[in-house]
C-alpha cells in the first residue's frame, strides 16, 4: 500500500494538470480545439465579411487590413484573397478588392447567419451579451442557408439581431440603417437607441458594462471633444466620445409602447396591490412567454399574497390563481402607478 | 387532391403575413386572449366568496412562514423517512423468507428430478434470488414511502415546499421545484429523474436530472442503515444505539443535498451556462387528498412501475454474481480472481476489492450491494441470508477487518457514486441526449472517487495507519 501522503501529492498534481488542461476557455484543451477549427471556409467567410463592411463604409479592402481582420500573415492573405478571386467573389479595383455580386450575396448569407443566431442566443437562452458575440462569430460559419430559413421562420421572423443591426433576408436583402451617432445628435433633443454596435467586441463590453440597452430614451446634457454626458430614465452617464460613436440614436416615435411612469412588481409591499402596464422590453424569449402566458398582462390586477421564509421568491395573487416570481421576474413586470 | 396544395398555400401565404407582423405579436395575441376571457367573465361568472380560499391563506401563511416554514418542512420529511423504514422492516423480512422457502422448494424439485447442479444453481441461486432479494428489500419501503409522498402531493403541499426552499436553489442555478424532484428520488432516483418533468425551464430541469443521484434511494438506504448501526450505533451506549444510527443517517441525507446544491451550482456556472432558464411556479389551492388516487398512482404508476424494472435489472445481475462464484480457473473462482485485481483500486478510496466488484454488479440494482459483498467473502456459491445484524459485524469487523474508516468510505461512494441502470436509462429516454446521459452517469462516479480517495488518504495520514 503506498503511503498517504505521496498518494494525495501524486493526486494534487494530476488534478492540477486536469485544470490547466480543460479550465474552460483559457485550458490546453480548449485553445488547442480553438485552433484547430479555424478552416479554409472561416478564413474564406471572414474575409468576405470583412469586405462587406468596407463596402459600407465606403472603401474597398486592402491585403493589410484582410490580414489584420481575419488574424494572418499579409502572404496568407494574398493567398486567400486570390482563392475567392479564382471562385469570383471578389475583384481588384484601382484602390483595392471589392465584392462582385455573388460575393455579396455570401457575404450577406454569413451575416444573416450570424445575426439569426444572436437572435435566437438573446431570445431563447441566458447566453450573457458579451458571449452571444463569440458564439455566433462560430455558428456563422456552421449553419447552412436552410438551417437559416428554418431559425428565421422559428424566431417569428426578427427585423433586428438583439442590438440593433437589420437581418438581411434570404434573398439578401438589407434594411437600411436608419439613425445618427450619439456624436452628432442635437443637443437636448429626446432620442431612442436603435443601434450598440458590437465592434471592436472591448467597446461593446463596456457599453454593456454601463447598463445601456436598445429602445432606452436618451438626452445629450453636454458634449465635448473627448467626452459626452447625457441622461436616460434612470440616471446620468458620462461616456468617451470613442464609445459614443458607437451608440446610433434615431427619433422617438410619436406614441411609445410604454409611456410614462411606473412601479415594478418587485417593489410592492407585502398585500400591496397593482395593475400590470406591461412587460419590460429586455425581458424577452421563454420568460417573457411564461410570464404572459400566465396572465401578466396589461390591465390585470396584481397582489403581493405570500413571502417565503428567505423573503424570496414571493408569490402574487394574478386573474385568480397564485403565482410566485423570483425578484428578477417581479422586476420585469411594469405596473401603473396609482 | 388539391388539399395538400392548399394547405401549402395557407402555410405559404402565414409565413408572408407574418413576415409583416412586429414583434410583438405575442404579446398582443395573448393580450386579446385575455381581454375576451375578461369580457366572458364579466358576463356570465359570478364569484361567490369563498371561506376556503381563507382558510387557505391562512394555512399558508403559517407553512411559508419564516419561523415554522423549514422545521415544519424537515419534520414532514423525518415523520416519513420513520414511518417508511421502522414499517419496512416486518414486511420485508417475511417476503425474504418466503421468497427463499421457495428457492429452496424449488432448487429441492430439480435435484429431485436428476437435473445437474448447474442449472439448478443458476436458475434458483442465480436468477431467482436476485429478484427475491430485489423485491424483498424493495417493495416494502417504495409501498409505504410512495402512498406517503402522494398523499403530500395530492394534498398540495409539495409546491410550498419548493416555495420555501427556492432561496437555495436560486443559489445553485437550480429550480425550487427540483425540492420535489429530490424528495421523489428518496423512493427512486428513476421515478425522481422522470419527476423533474415538472420543472419547465431546460436548464434547471437537465441540473435536476444530472443531480438526483446525490440523494440515496430505497435500495440504498438498507446498506446505509446497516453501517450505521453497525459501526456507529455499537460505539455509543445501546440505549442511544438507534438515534445515533439515525444520527448518522439523516447526515449522509444532508452530505448529500450540500453535494446536491454544490454540483448544481457547478453545473450552472460552467456547461450549463447560458441554458435557457426561467422560473414560475403556480401554488395551487389545498385539496382533500383522494385516498383512490392517492393509492392507484403510488402503487401502480410508481412501485410497481419501479419494482417491474429493478427486477428486470435484478435477475441478470443474481445470475452473473452466481456465474462468478461458480466459475473456476485453476483452483480460485472469478470472484476471488477479479476482487484481487481490484484491490488496490478499492485500497486506494479506503474500500477493498470485493466491494468494488460488488458495486460493479451492482449496477443494475444498488440493493444487491450488500448480499454480493457478503457472499464473495464466505466463497459461498450464492448469496446467503444474514439473520441478525450480530453475524453480519463478525464477518465484516472480525473476519476481514473493517474499521470505521471503511464504513465511512462506503457510506460515501454509496451516497456519491454512479447511479443505477435503471436510473441511467431513464435519464437517456427523459433527456434524449447521449452526452448528458454520460454526463449523469460518469460524474457522480468521479465525485464518489474523488471524495473517498480525498477521505481515505486524509484520514490515514492523521490517524497515522
Amino acid at each position: 500500500m503506498p503511503d498517504p501522503l505521496t498518494s494525495l501529492i501524486i493526486a494534487c498534481v494530476a488534478g492540477f494538470l486536469l485544470y490547466t488542461a480543460f479550465r474552460p476557455q483559457v485550458g490546453w484543451f480548449w485553445r488547442w480545439q480553438a485552433g484547430r477549427v479555424v478552416t479554409a471556409r472561416v478564413r474564406r467567410e471572414d474575409a468576405l465579411k470583412h469586405l462587406h463592411h468596407q463596402e459600407y463604409a465606403g472603401q474597398p479592402g486592402t491585403l493589410e487590413s484582410i490580414a489584420g481582420v481575419v488574424g494572418i500573415s499579409t502572404g496568407e492573405a494574398a493567398e486567400l484573397v486570390s482563392e475567392l478571386i479564382q471562385h469570383g467573389y471578389t475583384q481588384l479595383e484601382d484602390r483595392g478588392y471589392v465584392l462582385t455580386s455573388s460575393g455579396r450575396s455570401y457575404a450577406l448569407q454569413v451575416i444573416r447567419a450570424h445575426r439569426l443566431w444572436e437572435r435566437y442566443l438573446a431570445d431563447e437562452t441566458d447566453v450573457d451579451d458579451v458571449e452571444i458575440h463569440i458564439r455566433a462569430e462560430k455558428a456563422e460559419h456552421l449553419l447552412t442557408p436552410t438551417e437559416a430559413d428554418e431559425l428565421d421562420a422559428r424566431l417569428g421572423y426578427p427585423r433586428y439581431d438583439p442590438h440593433g443591426d437589420p437581418i438581411p433576408t434570404s434573398d439578401g436583402e438589407v434594411e437600411e440603417e436608419t439613425g445618427t451617432p450619439m456624436t452628432r445628435w442635437p443637443l437636448d433633443l429626446e432620442g431612442r437607441i436603435v443601434h450598440l454596435e458590437d465592434e471592436p467586441h472591448e467597446v461593446y463590453k463596456q457599453l454593456l458594462a454601463e447598463g445601456l440597452h436598445l429602445g432606452e430614451d436618451v438626452r445629450i446634457l453636454e458634449r465635448s471633444s473627448n467626452e459626452i454626458r447625457f441622461f436616460t430614465e434612470e440616471r446620468e452617464f458620462v461616456v468617451a466620445a470613442v464609445v459614443a460613436a458607437n451608440i446610433t440614436l434615431a427619433s422617438v416615435p410619436e406614441k411609445g409602447v410604454v409611456e410614462g411612469p411606473f412601479r415594478l412588481l418587485s417593489d410592492l409591499e407585502q398585500d400591496e396591490a397593482g395593475v400590470v402596464m406591461g412587460l419590460d422590453d429586455a425581458c424577452r424569449g421563454l420568460t417573457r412567454r411564461r410570464l404572459l402566458d400566465l396572465g401578466f398582462t396589461p390591465g390585470a390586477e396584481v397582489v403581493v399574497d405570500l413571502t417565503s421564509p428567505f423573503g424570496e421568491p414571493r408569490a402574487y395573487r394574478v386573474r385568480g390563481t397564485r403565482i410566485a416570481l423570483r425578484r428578477e421576474q417581479a422586476g420585469m413586470v411594469l405596473l401603473e402607478c396609482v | 387532391m388539391a388539399a395538400p396544395n392548399a394547405s401549402h398555400d395557407v402555410l405559404s401565404q402565414a409565413d408572408l403575413l407574418q413576415r409583416r407582423l412586429g414583434a410583438d405579436l405575442r404579446d398582443r395575441l395573448v393580450d386579446s386572449i385575455y381581454t375576451d376571457a375578461g369580457i366572458l367573465n364579466r358576463r356570465y361568472v359570478t364569484v361567490r366568496l369563498d371561506r376556503r380560499r381563507d382558510l387557505d391563506r391562512a394555512l399558508d401563511r403559517v407553512i411559508t412562514s419564516r419561523i415554522f416554514g423549514l422545521p415544519l418542512m424537515f419534520l414532514g420529511l423525518a415523520a416519513v423517512f420513520w414511518v417508511t423504514v421502522t414499517g419496512a422492516n416486518v414486511p420485508s423480512s417475511m417476503i425474504a423468507t418466503a421468497l427463499f422457502w421457495v428457492e429452496e422448494q424449488g432448487a429441492a424439485l430439480f435435484n429431485s428430478i436428476g437435473i445437474p447442479w448447474w442449472i439448478t444453481g443458476f436458475i434458483w441461486h442465480g436468477t431467482y434470488k436476485g429478484m427475491a432479494w430485489v423485491t424483498a428489500v424493495m417493495l416494502p419501503p417504495m409501498a409505504i414511502f410512495f402512498p406517503l409522498f402522494t398523499f403530500f402531493e395530492d394534498l398540495g403541499y409539495l409546491p410550498r415546499v419548493a416555495f420555501n426552499m427556492d432561496r437555495f436553489f436560486k443559489w445553485a442555478g437550480a429550480h425550487g421545484k427540483q425540492a420535489l424532484s429530490m424528495s421523489m428520488g428518496f423512493g427512486c432516483n428513476a421515478a425522481g429523474v422522470i419527476a423533474t418533468r415538472i420543472i419547465d425551464s431546460p436548464r434547471e430541469r437537465l441540473i435536476a436530472i444530472l443531480t438526483n443521484n446525490f440523494v440515496p434511494c430505497n435500495g440504498r438506504f438498507p446498506t446505509l442503515i446497516m453501517l450505521a448501526t453497525i459501526f456507529v450505533g455499537t460505539a455509543v451506549s445501546p440505549a442511544m444505539a438507534s438515534f445515533a444510527a439515525a444520527g448518522t443517517v439523516v447526515m449522509v441525507v444532508i452530505i448529500g443535498i450540500v453535494t446536491t446544491l454544490l454540483v448544481s451550482a457547478f453545473l450552472s456556472r460552467t456547461v450549463l451556462k447560458g441554458e435557457a432558464s426561467s422560473f414560475t411556479l403556480e401554488l395551487p389551492p389545498y385539496r382533500r387528498p383522494n385516498i383512490g388516487r392517492i393509492l392507484y398512482t403510488s402503487i401502480i404508476d410508481r412501485t410497481l412501475f419501479v419494482l417491474k424494472r429493478a427486477i428486470y435489472m435484478a435477475a441478470p445481475a443474481g445470475a452473473l454474481i452466481w456465474l462468478l462464484s461458480a466459475i473456476h480457473v485453476g483452483d480460485q473462482s472469478l470472484t476471488v480472481i477479479i476482487s484481487t485485481a481490484l484491490e488496490p483500486l478499492g485500497n486506494a478510496i479506503g474500500l477493498d476489492g470485493v466491494i468494488i466488484l460488488a458495486y460493479i454488479i451492482a449496477i443494475p440494482a444498488n440493493e444487491i450491494v450488500v448480499p454480493a459483498i457478503l457472499m464473495a467473502y464466505s466463497g459461498a456459491t450464492r448469496m446467503v441470508d444474514i439473520t441478525g445484524l450480530a453475524e453480519l459485524q463478525g464477518i465484516l469487523v472480525g473476519d476481514q477487518g473493517w474499521t470505521l474508516l471503511t464504513a465511512v468510505c462506503l457510506m460515501l461512494f454509496s451516497l456519491l457514486h454512479n447511479p443505477c441502470s435503471t436510473t441511467i436509462l431513464t435519464t437517456w429516454k427523459e433527456t434524449g441526449s447521449r452526452k448528458w446521459t454520460a454526463v449523469g452517469a460518469l460524474m457522480p462516479l468521479a465525485i464518489a472517487f474523488v471524495v473517498c480517495f480525498l477521505v481515505a488518504n486524509l484520514w490515514r495520514l492523521i490517524a497515522g495507519v
